[in-house]
Order: structure tokens, then C-alpha cells, then sequence
């Protein structure tokens, strides 16, 4: 018995201290899962803040209404799509891209038509907005990079060996999809102007 | 403004440029050469003490430029590397100036994001760094801003002060008379006394002030594992 007991535990020694993803496997995918729900945190947090927004715009630019109803609808397609991250299949994930990157494109087209309103852009409400929609943006980029590389990490884990191998025995994880640029954001990506410093 | 919103987006995706991460030395890394030696002495003096203190861990860093990177992207790549602020609160700071782009960034730690929420610190940017950097006072700028910041993240660290940095927007600019030195000065004097828990007694004290200029008497920086997620706020001067 306690032969079997000293067999068992150095087989788990040995586990543990070679690097063999047992452990690395499980908390590689535990980091993505926490990447994942931040992306999606952020993002509602974006949409949190477009009602306000469009209220404050709308209070001195009530004629561009085009523009905003473009952010209303896009904002209400986007919030009606939820998504577990960590489960979601390829093409669910390019759905909800998709949608939040046409949020995206109107609340920019927002800003350059507020551009053209020296009141509105004056209004401290507004100045505030804009702070926590720019600063939400950043985050979002944050959590979306950092998602990407977590995912990085975790097909590395399950595809490069030795870990491979371990994850092939005891865990048989699949490959996770990687969160590629949304359709509307490739479009931006080609007609970008040059960014010059 | 607009060409920024676009900007967060891609800038991650297609730049191929790179932006080249400072060496850190300490509370102040003016590798754009903008503060002068007495503002660097004043401002590493204060921050060492304000994070030995338990508040938080506020970096200026200067560079000459950004590489072709946004503003944003480079100083999510310093609060990366460098890590500041501990590992339980998240409680970093990094005020990052560029000099070629004249650009300006607070960006805030996981755990002040309460203290400091984007729109107070784009206010501090707005209403406290740029004026003075437009007025070409970079030393004043910052140190303003400092102020200002610690003033959200640490109220209790400046009430010895008890002057809020709302009330020293107003005054005019050009004014020959300079508080902040005023407040420093007393910073350096009472700060030691009080809350000094690595000297004690009147030796402690003027020990404390004659190291003010320099490095505050030590102490660890940087590397605390603090984290961040890209709050903050972003101008140019």
C-alpha cells in the first residue's frame, strides 16, 4: 500500500516539476476565460455609456438625428448579442465582433460630426463623455490584445510539445478560436489614413 | 479626436513600429530630458514618501518620442513591463509626457480606477498639465499634475497641506510667486516627521529634509506586480 502511495506521489512529483502542462494547461485556460469576460465587460461598458452620450449630442446637434440613430441602433444590436467568450464557436464570435464593430464605426462617425459643433464640444458633460468613451476604447483594445495573446498561449500550450503530449492523455483540450479583426474593422484597417507622427 | 477613436482600435493591429520601453530608475525617468534636476529631486523625494507611506505609486516618465506608436500603446507597454504599483491593490500611476509629439498620457492602475476615473484624469490633463506645458512651464506642469493626481489617489497624504489643487487652478498663470514649492517645502519638513517609519526623532527629521532632494531616502520602486487595463486619459499641448 504504501509502495503504491510512494508510486503515485512521484508520479505526481515528477508531473509537476517537469514541465509538462499539467498545470500550465488548465491555468492557461483559466487566464483566457478571465481575458475573455474583461473583453466582454469592457465592451458593455461602452454601451453603457452611448445613451448619454446620444442625449448630450442630441441637445445641440438635434438634426444630425442619421447619425444618431445609427449609434442607437447599432448600440441596441450590439447589447442584444451576448456571448459566453470562452465557449463561444468561431462563428459566434465574428457575429459579436461584427456587431460591436459596427458600434464602433457610428460612435466614430458620431465624434467627427460632433467635431463640427463648438458648443456641444465645450459642454463639460460632453467633455467628460468623451473622456470615459476614449478611455473605454483604450481599455477595450487593452482587454481584446490580451485576450489575443492569452488565446496565443493556450493553443501553443495544447499544439507545441511536450505539452501536447499532456494535454493529448489527460486533458484533450481543442484548440480555442482566435479572435481575428471584425469585418467592419478590416474595412477601416484598408481605407485608414496613414497616421503620421 | 476622431482620428484617435479610430486609432485605439487599429493602432494594436497594424503597427509594425516600436516603442522602446525605459530603463526604470526610479519614481521620476526624464528620458526626454523636459524636468529640470530641482523639479526630478523634488518629485522622486515626494513619491518615494508617498508610497512608503501605503498611497500609491505615481511614475513620471518623460521620453524624447514614441516610436510611431499612440501615446496609449506606449504607456500600457511601460505599465506592463514596469508593473507598478503592489499586486493586491493595483495601485499605480504612470503620468507619461512624449517630447517630440507633445503628447500627454495618466494612465491609471486597476485599483485607483475608483479614485481616479478617466474623466478626472482627462480634467487633470485638460484643466492642470496642458495650460502650464502651454505656457512652456513643464516642471510646474507636472508637478501640478503630480499634485493634482495624489490629490484624487491619496487625499489623506496631502491634508497636512490642506490645499486641494482646485484651488490653485484659478490663479493666474505667470504669477512670480510659486506654491507649490511652498507646499513641497513644508512636505519635506513634516512629511519625515510624521510618518517617516524609516527615521524618527529630530536627526530623522532634517535627515529626511536634506534627502528630500534626493532619492527620499530610498526604498524599493517598480515591480510590484500592480496591474493595469488601460484607464486613463490621453491629451496633446
Amino acid at each position: 500500500m504504501s509502495l503504491m502511495k510512494n508510486v503515485s506521489f512521484s508520479f505526481v512529483l515528477v508531473l509537476t516539476l517537469t514541465a509538462c502542462g499539467v498545470q500550465s494547461i488548465p491555468q492557461a485556460e483559466n487566464a483566457f476565460e478571465a481575458a475573455s469576460s474583461e473583453v466582454t465587460n469592457q465592451y458593455k461598458r461602452r454601451a453603457d455609456l452611448v445613451p448619454n452620450l446620444v442625449n448630450t449630442v442630441k441637445g445641440y446637434a438635434s438634426h444630425e438625428s442619421e447619425t444618431l440613430t445609427a449609434v442607437t441602433e447599432a448600440r441596441a444590436k450590439a447589447t442584444s448579442m451576448t456571448i459566453d467568450a470562452s465557449k463561444a464557436s468561431p462563428d459566434q464570435i465574428a457575429k459579436y465582433q461584427q456587431a460591436q464593430g459596427q458600434l464602433s464605426q457610428a460612435l466614430g462617425k458620431l465624434m467627427v460630426v460632433s467635431e463640427r459643433y463648438p458648443e456641444l464640444k465645450a459642454d463639460a458633460n460632453f467633455r467628460d463623455l468623451q473622456a470615459q468613451l476614449e478611455g473605454t476604447e483604450n481599455r477595450i483594445t487593452v482587454a481584446r490584445q490580451r485576450l489575443i495573446e492569452s488565446i496565443q498561449g493556450f493553443n501553443n500550450l495544447i499544439t507545441v510539445p511536450p505539452t501536447s503530449f499532456t494535454n493529448s492523455i489527460f486533458y484533450r483540450k481543442e484548440k480555442k478560436a482566435q479572435w481575428d479583426v471584425a469585418e467592419g474593422e478590416r474595412e477601416k484597417i484598408q481605407t485608414a489614413p496613414e497616421v503620421k507622427f | 479626436m476622431s482620428s484617435l477613436l479610430f486609432g485605439f482600435v487599429l493602432l494594436s493591429v497594424t503597427t509594425a513600429a516600436e516603442f522602446k520601453v525605459p530603463t526604470q530608475t526610479g519614481p521620476v525617468v526624464d528620458e526626454g530630458e523636459m524636468l529640470s534636476f530641482e523639479a526630478q529631486d523634488k518629485l522622486e523625494g515626494f513619491l518615494q514618501r508617498l508610497k512608503n507611506s501605503g498611497g500609491a505609486e505615481v511614475q513620471v516618465v518623460t521620453v524624447p518620442d514614441l516610436g510611431g506608436v499612440s501615446i496609449e500603446e506606449a504607456s500600457i507597454k511601460i505599465a506592463d513591463q514596469w508593473k507598478l504599483g503592489n499586486a493586491k491593490q493595483d495601485n499605480g500611476v504612470i503620468l507619461l509626457m512624449s517630447k517630440a509629439e507633445r503628447k500627454v498620457r495618466i494612465e491609471v492602475g486597476q485599483g485607483q480606477e475608483g479614485n481616479l476615473p478617466d474623466l478626472t484624469a482627462s480634467r487633470i490633463i485638460r484643466e492642470v498639465v496642458i495650460p502650464r506645458f502651454k505656457s512652456g512651464d513643464i516642471d510646474r506642469g507636472v508637478i501640478d499634475g503630480v499634485l493634482s493626481i495624489v490629490h484624487y489617489t491619496d487625499p489623506k497624504f496631502l491634508e497636512g497641506q490642506n490645499r486641494a489643487p482646485e484651488q490653485r487652478r484659478g490663479r493666474p498663470a505667470g504669477k512670480k510667486m510659486d506654491w507649490i514649492f511652498f507646499i513641497l517645502f513644508f512636505l519635506f519638513i513634516l512629511m519625515p516627521a510624521f510618518g517617516g517609519r524609516r527615521r524618527s526623532g529630530l536627526g530623522g527629521a532634517l535627515l529626511g529634509y536634506g534627502l528630500g532632494r534626493g532619492t527620499g531616502g530610498g526604498g524599493s520602486w517598480g515591480g510590484g506586480g500592480g496591474g493595469f487595463s488601460g484607464g486613463g486619459a490621453s491629451g496633446s499641448w
